[in-house]
């Protein structure tokens, strides 16, 4: 009889299992297959596509091995790009980062009104670039807009900011900034608010002013949530787009246009499918040993 | 305790502090405001105001403001067709993709099944491909696929799902990141919830549904607010995925008005007041929502690390 028993529920607790990994496979599958089908197969379809000679619409395909490699190394404009891009990186990730901090400085504090204030701050980063950057054109206009009136305060020469060769890209940078910096500040936020209080009261103890708190307690604990914004940014900055397209549409004379920029023109406007994927490609994997840095610093940042 | 936190300067230069304090805080609220309210005030300034004469004080009287854009935006330009789209594409994104991750989150997080762990890593190394990579092959396989749309066997003679709702919505039916964030979450439950539900005789669907999801409110919130507010300012994809104007997104139809590719010629009268109107109105839904939910919307940040 115990013996029975015993089976009986010995048998409940098989099927159970049976059915748990019936269904756990069943209910993975609306998720898990499109995303090998929508991710992953395209990224082997971007590597394959990038040796071929390839017109979508004719659907004719031929292998040309690395020749679309090499006609990038060569090729000036895919340099001008290169150059492009991390000029936009140079400038945009210290600047959203340092402004994102000092807003997080700014606002780590207790008032009223001070989740409006981080709302207003963070609004930006929710916002179409696409309608942003008309209204960020509108406030570069030369004569009118609101860049000009104000810097004509300062005393400087207003100019058509978005088709100067020297500042069409600072301009861009600018606004990426202002639009990045509300989401910077956020994670800055949940940094700071992770720091023990008690750090501090040991500090004013030992006599720290404010300068020293933020330079011996703050700046070193947030580093992992530096380290981070940084990565994060520099992967963000490859793939500056939407922002180009509409401000400047990669000009004027080719001084703003990104890598993703040219992938899109060289696929959708000049035909050159193979040729973008190649670039596709290196983007890709740059941002892949970005994100192995990423993972190791904070695997290894684990142990202590 | 409570006193020692306090950090006082001397007089002078705490009064200073706070002076330099309340200063940054108002730059900046000024920085991140001011091309909002410009924009709005702009896009309310009849033709002949705003071109010509750009900035007046005129401009904030509000006797001299007229929704004439607007109309305009809203009829002429396509705004109305472009935000119909718009949405129809979020809500399709926000509740398919918000299913799907929170399914996989719960499979993830709470049952065991052989291979659990490798697959579980592939969807994380998924989170690592941007779209700027896929975007281009990804549209040759819409347009390419066998049997659809006019394509034969081969996925030759047709356009497939190029151009389609269901082109611009399938590569979006389930998120990488947001799994995780399911995941995450679920793995914090109590396992004697479905447990006790499990020898009532419910089957896992049943289990997700009735038990999981009750509970998930807040989680399920922050992963739908994030879907829908980037499907809404998507812009590559419907870029590359629509040929006609029945299937711009609001980003594709501003790109296109902007760049005159679209039904306002950029030598109307109104141009600049009709495209800041039409993006006024492509703000104003994550505005809305985002006044309705900030709370959720920061804690989503807090939560991921994601901006």
């Amino acid at each position: 009889m115990a013996v029975g028993t015993a089976n009986r529920f010995q048998e409940f607790r098989a099927e159970l299992r049976r059915s748990e990994v019936k269904w756990a496979y069943t209910l993975i599958l609306p998720a898990v297959l499109p995303l090998l089908i929508f991710t992953v197969l395209p990224v082997l379809g971007a590597i394959g596509l990038s040796f071929t000679q390839f017109d979508a619409f004719s659907a004719t395909m031929r292998w040309i091995g690395t020749d679309n490699y090499g006609e990038a190394f060569r090729n000036d404009l895919f340099r001008t790009t290169i150059r492009n891009t991390l000029q936009f990186t140079v400038g945009f990730v210290p600047l959203s980062m340092a402004v994102g901090f000092s807003a997080a400085m700014l606002l780590n504090r207790r008032f009223r009104g001070i989740s409006f204030l981080r709302g207003a701050y963070y609004l930006p980063v929710l916002t179409s670039t696409i309608a942003m950057g008309i209204a960020w054109m509108w406030l570069f206009q030369p004569q009118v807009g609101l860049v000009s009136l104000a810097l004509k305060l300062f005393g400087v020469t207003p100019k058509d900011w978005l088709n100067s060769p020297f500042t069409a890209m600072p301009a861009v940078i600018g606004v990426a900034v202002w639009k990045a910096f509300g989401g910077t500040m956020l994670i800055y936020l949940a940094g700071l608010q992770g720091i023990p209080e008690t750090y501090y009261d040991a500090a004013k103890v030992d006599g720290c002013g404010r300068f020293q708190l933020l330079r011996y307690i703050t700046w070193p604990l947030l580093r992992p949530v530096t380290f981070y914004l940084f990565i994060i940014g520099m992967i963000d900055s490859l793939q500056v787009f939407d922002l180009v397209m509409i401000m400047t549409e990669g000009g004027p004379a080719f001084r703003t246009t990104t890598i993703v920029h040219q992938i899109y023109l060289n696929a959708f406007k000049f035909n050159q499918m193979g040729y973008a994927s190649a670039m596709a490609v290196v983007l890709f994997i740059a941002i892949a040993v970005l994100t192995f840095f990423n993972w190791k610093f904070f695997s290894s940042s684990l142990e202590y | 305790m409570a006193q020692t936190r306090r950090l006082r300067l001397p007089p002078r230069e705490e009064l200073l502090y706070r002076t330099l304090l309340v200063f940054g805080i108002v730059i900046g609220l000024i920085i991140a405001a001011l091309p909002f309210l410009w924009m709005a005030v702009s896009s309310l300034g009849t033709a002949g105001m705003v071109i010509r004469i750009g900035f007046t004080w005129d401009m904030f009287n509000p006797l001299n403001w007229s929704l004439e854009p607007y109309v305009v935006a809203w009829k002429m330009a396509s705004i109305s067709k472009y935000i119909r789209t718009t949405t129809i594409y979020a809500v399709a994104v926000t509740v398919l993709a918000t299913t799907t991750s929170s399914l996989a989150g719960y499979v993830f997080g709470r049952l065991r099944f052989p291979a659990r762990d490798f697959l579980f890593g592939l969807v994380l190394a998924t989170m690592m491909i941007p779209g700027s990579v896929t975007f281009l092959p990804l549209f040759i396989l819409m347009l390419r696929l066998p049997l659809l749309g006019g394509n034969d066997i081969f996925g030759a003679g047709g356009h497939g799902l190029y151009n389609s709702y269901a082109g611009l919505i399938l590569p979006n039916v389930v998120s990488a990141s947001s799994i995780f964030l399911f995941r995450q979450f679920f793995r914090t439950l109590p396992k004697d919830l479905e447990d006790a539900a499990r020898i009532d005789g419910c089957s896992e669907p049943m289990i997700w549904l009735r038990v999981i999801m009750p509970l998930s409110g807040p989680v399920v919130t922050v992963v739908a607010l994030f879907q829908f507010q980037g499907s809404w300012n998507a812009f590559v994809w419907p870029l590359v995925m629509s040929s006609s104007e029945r299937l711009y997104t609001i980003s594709v139809g501003m790109y296109s008005l902007a760049y005159g590719s679209g039904s306002l010629t950029s030598m109307a009268e109104l141009f600049q007041s009709v495209l800041l109107a039409g993006s006024v109105m492509a703000v104003l839904p994550i505005l809305v929502l985002f006044i309705a939910f900030q709370r959720q919307f920061v804690q989503g940040i807090a939560l991921t690390g994601l901006k």
